[in-house]
């Protein structure tokens, strides 16, 4: 997978918490390789598929807590529903994947999926590996993007 | 004034009718998808539709060619309201006659901006 794939995902995610959470993120240590395979994974886990000149998945993890945290930003409120949590944790990565989307091409986005265990695994079958991003928010904690992606 | 908010995630919907309230606009429905917007299209007098393109079922670009096909429609204000905003997506939006474009991600005031731009306040 190209490293330039990468830099979009970041930018992406960094205006997103900004402009809809005034809230900024920061890298979080060194890009990881995950291979093909089974992973283990916690938390709030949203998935998101890509087709179109490439083609792949952009994965975004974090705590419960720290989503809980995130989504009442999003909504401007102290009282959110489980609801609310799935769906603005959704949304939030479905806006993440498509302002990164178009600095890759012409790139359609699959509705995203949200889910939440905690010894949840994720199954690779991608040929491209997983290129795991670790990011934070200062103060309420960490969050992972990962990105598997192949041009088409 | 009478809003379509059309946006499969319900706290998108959220964030966007507290926009709407804050501009005195309270008279607004809701639908989650394409079909569902249409639908309500049929039965109400709107005057303008807030779209977003990625939804199941029927996604905003398809619900803004069947807007735009029905000469009842043909006018309606529809401001599409997206994440994937490459050049490309974005004229293929305007050629099928959308009104106004806004990107996702945005803060509130550029709901604000773009609505007031759309009605030339
Ligand atoms: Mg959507």
């Amino acid at each position: 997978m190209k490293i330039e794939y990468i830099n979009p995902f970041i930018q992406a995610a960094e205006d997103t918490f900004k402009a809809m959470c005034s809230v900024d993120v920061e890298r979080d240590g060194e890009l990881t390789v995950r291979k093909a395979g089974l992973s283990p994974a916690y938390g709030l886990i949203g998935v998101i598929g890509l087709s179109g000149s490439v083609k792949g998945a952009v994965l975004m993890t974090m705590d419960v807590g720290t989503g809980r945290k995130v989504i009442m930003k999003f909504l401007g409120e102290t009282m959110i529903t489980e609801a609310d949590l799935f769906d603005g944790f959704g949304e939030l990565l479905n806006i993440i994947s498509g302002a990164a989307a178009a600095k890759l091409g012409k790139v359609h986005l699959a509705i995203p999926a949200v889910m939440t265990g905690e010894n949840q695994k994720i199954h690779s079958v991608q040929c491209s590996p997983w290129v795991i991003i670790p990011m934070r928010f200062p103060e309420w904690g960490k969050f992972n993007l990962e990105v598997a992606m192949e041009e088409v | 004034m009478k809003v379509l908010l059309t946006d499969d995630s319900s706290t998108m919907r959220k964030i966007q009718k507290r926009v709407l309230a804050s501009m005195g606009i309270e008279d607004v429905l809701e639908a989650s998808n394409g079909k569902e917007a249409l639908d309500l299209i049929g039965q109400h007098k709107f005057d303008f539709v807030l779209l977003d393109v990625n939804m199941p079922e029927m996604n905003g670009m398809e619900t803004l060619k069947a807007i735009r096909s029905n000469p009842d429609t043909v006018k309606l204000p529809v401001i599409m309201c997206t994440s994937v905003a490459d050049k490309g997506q974005v004229m293929e939006a305007i050629k099928a006659g959308a009104t106004n474009y806004l990107v996702k991600p945005f803060q509130p005031a550029d709901l604000q901006k773009k609505i007031e731009a759309t009605f030339g306040k």
